[in-house]
C-alpha cells in the first residue's frame, strides 16, 4: 500500500532531497542538483508571491519509493489564460502504483486550487531543469538538466499524460575545416548593425553589474513566446546571478551590445561541470570543490545555457557572431565539445545553426500535459 | 543578372540545384536559407558588384535581389 506524505518536517525534506541520490546512486549519467540549493528551496516551502508549491513523498512501509513537486505558477496562468499546475522533481521506482499515487496527489492539490490541467516536468522558469528524458538514456546529463531512467516515460504516459512539446539536444564539436566565410559574416554583421561585442576586460563582478539587467531584459523579450517561459522576476534575476556566479567565465560569453552598451544578443556558455558533481551527492565537499575549480580553470567541454537575439536584429547575421564566438572558445581554450542543452523542436531558427559544427542529436526531452478528471476524485 | 546571382548562390550553399532557380524562387521557403546564409549572400553580392550595403537588406525572392541590384548598379 502506497502512502502519500506531504513534506513538512526536516526529516521529510531530507528524504525528499536524498531520494534521487539513492535511486541514481549507481547511474553513471546522473548529475545531482546542489544539495544546499535544494534544501534552501524546500525549507522555504517553494512559495513566493507568484507561486504556490507542494512537495510529496510516496512511502511503502516507511521507506521512500517516490517524490514529486507541484507548482502553481499564478503569473503564467494569468498571462496565458490557463488553469494549470506544473509537476517537477518527479522521481519514482519502476512501479505504477507509486507514480500514479504521486500524480493523483498533485491532481487533488490542483483541484483544490481550482486548476484543470497538469503539465510537466516544468520548474519555476525555463532556466530550471525541465522535460522528461525520452531518448538518449546512455548519454551523460549536464548540470542544467535532469536525468531519468528509461521506465519514466511509461510511468507518466500510463497515467494519461500526452505529449505537449519536445526539446532536442545536440552535442557539438568543432568542424574539421575552418569556415572563413563565417568569420567574415560575423565581422560584417557587427558593422552593418552598428553593434559591438562587450569587452570582457574587467572583473567578473563589474561585468555582471554592467550587463546583467540588459541581458535579462533581452532574455525576457527573446523568450516571451516560447513554451513554458515567463519574464524573469527581480528576485529570480538575483537568485540566478548567485547560482551561476561561481561557474561563470566571462571569457566564454558572447554579449553583443548597441551603442548604449545594452545587450541585444547573447550566447551564454558555462564550463561543463556535470562530471565534477557526479558522485558528490550535490554536496560541495573539499574534493568536489577541487574538481569544480579544476573544471572551471581548464574545461574540456562547455554547456550552452541560452542563445537569444532581439527581434529587431533577427535575420541580420548576428547568429554568425555568436557561432563564431563559440568556435573561438573551442580554438582558444581547447574546448573539445559543447552540449546545447534544450532546444524546442519547433525552434528551427537555432537548430539549423548547428550545421556549422559537427553536430549529433543525442537526446530528446518531453513536456507532458493532461486534463484533470475531477469526477475521478469525487467518486 | 540571374546567372550572376546563381553563381553567388552556389558559393553560399554548395550543392544547391541552381538550374531550378528562377526569378520567383524564394530564398527562405524554397532554398531553405537561414539568417546566416542570407548574410553570406549579401556579402558575396557586395564583393561581386563592388558596393557596400548601408544596412541589412533581406530579399524574399531572387527576383527581389535582381531588382535591387539593377537599381544600385
Amino acid at each position: 500500500m502506497v502512502e502519500i506524505i506531504e513534506v513538512k518536517s526536516k526529516r521529510d525534506i531530507k528524504d525528499f532531497i536524498n531520494f534521487p541520490l539513492k535511486l541514481y546512486k549507481n547511474c553513471p549519467y546522473f548529475v545531482p542538483a546542489l544539495y544546499g540549493d535544494e534544501k534552501k528551496l524546500l525549507m522555504g516551502g517553494g512559495n513566493t508571491r507568484d507561486y504556490e508549491s507542494v512537495f510529496y513523498l510516496a512511502k511503502k512501509d516507511g521507506a521512500v519509493f517516490g517524490r514529486i513537486q507541484g507548482i502553481l505558477h499564478k503569473q503564467h496562468n494569468e498571462l496565458r489564460n490557463e488553469k494549470r499546475v506544473r509537476f517537477t522533481r518527479f522521481d519514482s521506482v519502476d512501479d505504477k502504483e507509486v507514480s500514479n499515487a504521486l500524480f493523483e496527489a498533485v491532481e487533488k492539490w490542483a483541484i483544490s486550487k481550482g486548476m484543470e490541467q497538469i503539465c510537466g516536468p516544468l520548474g519555476y522558469s525555463d532556466l530550471d531543469r525541465e522535460g522528461l528524458l525520452i531518448w538518449g538514456f546512455s548519454e551523460n546529463s549536464t548540470y542544467e538538466e535532469q536525468y531519468n531512467y528509461e521506465y519514466y516515460p511509461t510511468l507518466v504516459e500510463s497515467f494519461g499524460f500526452e505529449k505537449e512539446v519536445d526539446w532536442l539536444e545536440f552535442e557539438l564539436t568543432p568542424p574539421e575545416k575552418k569556415n572563413e566565410m563565417l568569420a567574415r559574416v560575423a565581422k560584417r554583421a557587427l558593422e552593418i548593425n552598428k553593434l559591438h561585442i562587450a569587452s570582457t576586460d574587467m572583473s567578473k563582478k563589474r561585468f555582471i553589474e554592467k550587463y546583467a539587467n540588459s541581458l535579462f531584459d533581452t532574455i525576457d523579450i527573446c523568450y516571451s513566446k516560447l513554451y513554458g517561459t515567463m519574464p524573469i522576476t527581480p528576485e529570480e534575476r538575483k537568485k540566478l546571478i548567485g547560482d551561476f556566479y561561481m561557474v561563470l567565465n566571462v571569457k566564454q560569453l558572447v554579449f553583443i551590445c548597441n551603442d548604449k552598451d545594452e545587450v541585444v544578443a547573447f550566447g551564454l556558455a558555462f564550463p561543463a561541470f556535470g562530471d565534477a558533481l557526479k558522485k558528490s551527492g550535490g554536496r560541495l565537499t573539499p574534493l568536489t570543490i577541487l574538481k569544480l575549480l579544476k573544471t572551471l580553470k581548464k574545461p574540456k567541454a562547455i554547456d550552452l545555457g541560452l542563445v537569444g537575439i532581439r527581434p529587431e536584429y533577427q535575420n541580420s547575421g548576428l547568429v554568425a557572431v555568436i557561432i563564431q564566438g563559440m568556435l573561438d572558445f573551442f580554438e582558444k581554450d581547447g574546448i573539445e565539445k559543447c552540449e546545447t542543452n534544450l532546444n524546442l523542436e519547433t525552434n528551427t531558427g537555432i537548430i539549423s545553426q548547428w550545421k556549422y559544427f559537427n553536430s549529433r542529436n543525442h537526446k530528446r526531452r518531453r513536456a507532458y500535459i493532461k486534463n484533470i478528471d475531477k469526477e475521478k476524485y469525487n467518486a | 543578372m540571374l546567372e550572376k546571382l546563381k553563381e553567388i548562390l552556389c558559393k553560399v550553399l554548395p550543392g544547391i540545384d541552381v538550374e531550378s532557380v528562377t526569378m520567383e524562387t524564394r530564398l527562405i521557403e524554397d532554398l531553405k536559407f537561414d539568417s546566416l546564409a542570407l548574410m553570406m549572400m549579401s556579402m558575396e553580392i557586395e564583393d561581386a558588384f563592388d558596393f557596400r550595403f548601408n544596412e541589412f537588406v533581406q530579399f524574399e525572392t531572387i527576383g527581389d535581389a535582381c531588382s535591387y541590384l539593377e537599381s544600385r548598379i
